[in-house]
């Protein structure tokens, strides 16, 4: 049977290609983690191992106070971001997973529209939101932080309601025909049921935030509110030192830490295949 | 009576021949004398790369404080994001004339008080201490001086491009160094470029703060030829572009091509492969300046950043070891600068000198009806 | 635990809030301004009121468009490049996500990581890492010299000179677009063909369809859903796109929509043309969404007949 569904032959060309596919997606970022490590000023030629870029007393992400204070403010946002987009998310997941009848579907696809809007359209729209109506909350951390969650929050809603489903009705119908108050059945049946969904969407939200560039460039203000990704943008046509891909080393490791945790996670709790299925789908 | 045009929020446009002073207000009143710098951070907003960290680093060792500096990359960016009122800062560097209308509008400053300032009167060339469009420095201190021109690696462009007669015309002609090929990312600079260009061909003296829409569409039409011809960079990154060999050929300011050979060539790259063209005359010779934001809690503080900026010593470090734009320092003089080998020959011209601003033009503050020509013109030449 | 029919609704009310602030006043923000005026100071003056809408910005935004003007140039060639990004995206990415789906075998799950790993780095450090990799000296630009492709780019016009990658060429920022929005495409393309049902294919060759035939009439339709979707996905943010072409060429030549939005907003003090743009844009996609939706929604119908 194999032979049969196979239509192309023996796939070595499909083989190669994706091999092909994959070392020409992951190499040109593997050579830039590698020139972090370069011990000179260049980011083409090799001149030899070095963590200067890292710890160094001059320019490196530990000493110079720039990349630092990036570094610093884009982990600011992303933990703001994930203390409210979570919960705000979990709870409308849940409440639109209920809902039936008039204005869930409205809801429903208002929820889905940050995903499909471009970024300069919510950077252009929350720039003039917070200069012409909340003029008092103006630009800076407080507007970076809202404008991510705003996006975030679509991202949690939907792998939350994906658990949902997943879940199913039964588990709290149970528990309410052995009698348990609707309280215990959501804190003690629902609530440990969903974890995983909670800590994937949790880690997703964080991951956003920290690669986010567009909308936190928009809203942001001062040399206070710069993140890493505006660095990069900043620096990059420049002529900057290997420290850029130094920091930008570092905000890929956190970033690949967080998923890789929520991964297991969530593979641990859920299931392997539903694990894959958040990873693949929830892009 | 001739009505003069006039500018953002009906204010006087500043001309050579029509000098303003700014009043300084009940509302809006310099902070009182004596008083002692207060705690940091100073919040600075300025150019990119437009200040030695050394010199930061001194000043913040002196007064034992802290100062942050937020960058943009051109003057429009700036005053978009200071006139949205959503930004305050203490201190502002690097705009110029071409704003200070835009800055008096929408009450973005605090004016000064000189008795924190005297360098000022001490240091500063005397042409520029009481300029025309702010007479009496009210709210603003010059911070540097540079002119537009040329500047190209030697060794990979072969044209002798000073000898030329029209110099401009490099551009016209850059067809084998396409891609190599920068212009500056400012509308005001960039399309003033091709009117010096015509007016060099037709030996007259350009109006370059016109406010003719046949002028200003002419000059877009031209610049919009180069794409065909050397499809140019649009970008003020000329200061590393150049010296990196990125590009060859870049419309610039003086002060970006001394900053490459000062701090930005690779090692092993001497300074004389860069060269540098200005006009004597008719040309763009330009003064920026440092001013203090309206909303500062920190006043005596960026008064005293500003003073120590017009130190002779701190101002001729940062010049020499970074910056590469002059300071119109009575102390700095083009001639000894010269004398002292520091400066390649082949950018002498890259050394501003205070006669040239008789001669010269500055890019000021136009009317918001001609500002509009300008501005549709630059974003049908970024459109390609 | 059905409760009472207003529970939900109160536990997705913050929620609900949120988006409708955040995001319908926001947007309604960009039409007031776009229908509105601009002060003395070019400051936007919003018109909030549909009936006090002044048309004058957009309209004469939507008259440069309709008459060729920069803003029609502009459009034109966003929309080219994100046409040719999305097909190489098809070319290269069908292969890649039928081959993961179908013939991965044991490695499925390391290739399924392999390709999933590029959605988790910074798109700018993407980025970055090529911008390093063509500079003149860069190990790039000495392969793509080396396996021929630069003599292959320069012989049919695409490159100006050898190892000018960055010099404001077309093609780069098209393949800089490939390079950042592909991972996008192939998850979604891989999830539709891991979904479909082998049986069906098996079915076709046992009647006697050749591999060729069964793959055309079998498995491409099956996928088409997927292409569609993945297509999509990546084509919206590419027309929003102003970083990768201002990266990699700054060229006025490669100039997309969103760097004139860009300018108008950020650089300059046009921000009543730069919200008409937003809102051209915004239509324009809109109008994509509703032709995707109706095109997906008329196919699931077919398919349940």
């Amino acid at each position: 049977m194999s032979v049969l569904r196979n239509p192309w032959g023996k796939p070595r060309f499909l083989a190669v290609m994706t091999g092909g596919y994959i070392i020409w997606s992951v190499l040109p970022v593997l050579i830039a983690i590698g020139f972090a490590f370069n011990d000179g000023r260049s980011r083409t030629t090799w001149q030899g191992f070095s963590t200067r870029w890292f710890t160094g007393e001059t320019g490196s992400v530990l000493h110079d106070p720039a990349l630092r204070d990036a570094l610093g403010h884009t982990l600011l946002l992303a933990v703001i971001c994930v203390a409210v987009a979570t919960p705000l998310g979990v709870a409308l997941a849940l409440g639109l997973q209920r809902w039936r009848g008039r204005g869930s579907g409205t809801v429903n696809g208002l929820m889905l529209l940050p995903l499909v809007t471009p970024e300069i359209v919510m950077g252009v729209a929350l720039l003039l939101l917070f200069l012409q109506v909340f003029g008092g909350i103006g630009l800076g951390t407080d507007a970076q932080a809202i404008g991510q969650i705003t996006f975030t929050l679509s991202y949690v809603v939907v792998i939350v309601r994906g658990r949902l489903v997943s879940i199913g009705p039964e588990f709290e119908e149970a528990a309410a025909d052995l009698g348990a108050p609707r309280r215990d059945q959501f804190f003690r049946v629902l609530l440990p049921l969903l974890a995983p969904a909670i800590v994937a969407s949790a880690a997703v939200a964080f991951a956003t935030s920290i690669d986010d560039f567009v909308v936190t460039q928009y809203l942001s203000s001062d040399a206070s509110t710069t993140t890493v990704s505006m660095l990069l943008y900043s620096s990059a046509r420049g002529a900057p030192t290997p420290a850029l891909n130094a920091i930008a080393t570092v905000n890929l490791m956190i970033t690949l830490l967080t998923l890789a945790f929520a991964y297991l996670v969530y593979r641990r709790f859920a299931g392997r295949d539903e694990a894959t299925a958040v990873a693949t789908l929830e892009v | 009576m001739v009505q003069k045009p006039t500018g953002p929020g009906g204010l006087p446009l500043p001309r050579t021949d029509n000098s303003v002073t700014w009043a300084i207000t009940d509302e809006n009143k310099p902070v009182k004398d004596g008083g002692s710098p207060e705690p940091g951070p100073l919040r600075v907003f300025n150019y990119a790369d437009y200040i030695d960290p050394a010199t930061l680093k001194k000043f913040q060792k002196e007064f034992s404080t802290k100062v942050e500096v937020a960058t943009y990359n051109s003057a429009d960016e700036a005053i978009a994001k200071l006139s949205s009122g959503a930004v305050d800062f203490d201190l502002i560097m690097g705009l110029s004339g071409s704003n200070i209308v835009d800055l008096i509008a929408h009450r973005l400053l605090a004016p000064l008080n000189h008795s924190y300032l005297p360098n000022l009167e001490k240091n500063v060339w005397a042409e520029l201490a009481d300029p025309f469009y702010d007479r009496g420095s009210h709210y603003t201190v010059p911070y540097v001086v540079w002119m537009d021109g040329i500047g190209w690696r030697n060794d990979k462009v072969k044209e002798d491009i000073a000898g030329m007669d029209v110099p401009w015309d490099i551009f016209w002609q850059a067809q084998a160094y396409r891609g190599k090929v920068g212009i500056l990312d400012d509308r005001r600079d960039a399309l003033s470029m091709p009117m010096q260009r015509d007016a060099m061909h037709k030996g007259v003296r350009p109006d370059l703060n016109t406010e003719d829409e046949d002028v200003v569409n002419k000059a877009q039409a031209d610049l919009s030829e180069l794409s065909g011809i050397c499809n140019p960079k649009v970008a003020i990154t000329d200061y590393q572009t150049l010296p990196e060999g990125k590009t060859v050929l870049h419309h610039s300011w003086s002060g970006d091509v001394l900053a490459a050979a000062f701090y930005y060539l690779p090692e092993g790259t001497p300074p004389d492969v860069l060269s540098f063209w200005g006009p004597d005359e008719n040309g763009v010779v330009q003064n920026d300046f440092f001013c203090i934001g309206k909303g500062t809690k920190r006043p005596v503080l960026a008064h005293s950043f500003i003073n120590f900026m017009l130190d002779e010593k701190n101002a001729y470090d940062n010049f020499v070891n970074f910056n590469g734009y002059v300071p119109p320092q009575k102390g700095i003089d083009a001639d000894v600068l010269l004398k002292q080998d520091l400066i390649p020959k082949t950018l002498e011209s890259a050394v501003v000198r205070p006669d040239q601003f008789a001669s010269n033009q500055e890019l000021l503050q136009l009317s918001v009806t001609g500002q509009r020509f300008w501005d549709d013109a630059w974003s049908k030449f970024k459109a390609g | 635990m059905s409760g009472s029919r207003w529970t939900w609704r109160l536990v997705a009310l913050p929620g609900v809030a949120w988006l409708s602030v955040f995001f319908l006043v926001a947007f309604y923000t960009v039409l007031a301004v776009a229908f509105g005026n601009q002060d003395t100071l070019s400051q936007p003056v919003p018109h909030w009121n549909p009936l006090d809408w002044n048309v004058g910005y957009v309209s004469e935004m939507l008259d440069n468009f309709w008459h060729g003007g920069p803003f029609w140039t502009v459009s034109l060639r966003t929309i080219q490049f994100v046409a040719l990004a999305v097909l190489l995206s098809l070319l290269i990415g069908y292969p890649v996500a039928y081959f993961t789906a179908m013939h991965a075998g044991r490695w499925k799950g390391a290739i399924l990581l392999a390709l999933i790993l590029p959605l988790w780095i910074n798109y700018l450090m993407r980025m970055l890492a090529w911008i390093n990799l063509l500079a003149p000296d860069g190990v790039g630009s000495d392969v793509l010299h080396s396996v021929g492709i630069e003599d292959l780019f320069l012989s049919i016009g695409l490159l100006d000179e050898p190892g000018g990658w960055l010099n404001g060429q077309p093609v780069t920022v098209i393949l800089a677009l490939l390079y950042g929005y592909i991972p996008f495409f192939i998850l979604p393309l891989f999830v539709a063909i891991d979904r479909i049902d082998r049986r069906q294919i098996d079915a076709a060759r046992d009647l006697g369809a050749s591999p060729a035939s069964a793959f055309f009439r079998v498995t491409l339709p099956l996928s088409w859903a997927g292409i569609l979707a993945g297509a999509v996905l990546i084509a919206l943010p590419m027309f929003g796109d102003y970083y990768t072409a201002d990266l990699v060429s700054a060229s006025t030549q490669t100039n997309m929509i969103g760097n004139q939005i860009d300018e108008f907003m950020r650089q300059g003090s046009e921000k009543v043309t730069g919200a008409a743009l937003t809102l051209l844009l915004s239509t324009f996609l809109l109008a994509l969404m509703f032709y995707y939706l109706r095109t997906t929604r008329r196919a699931g119908t077919a398919a349940e007949v």
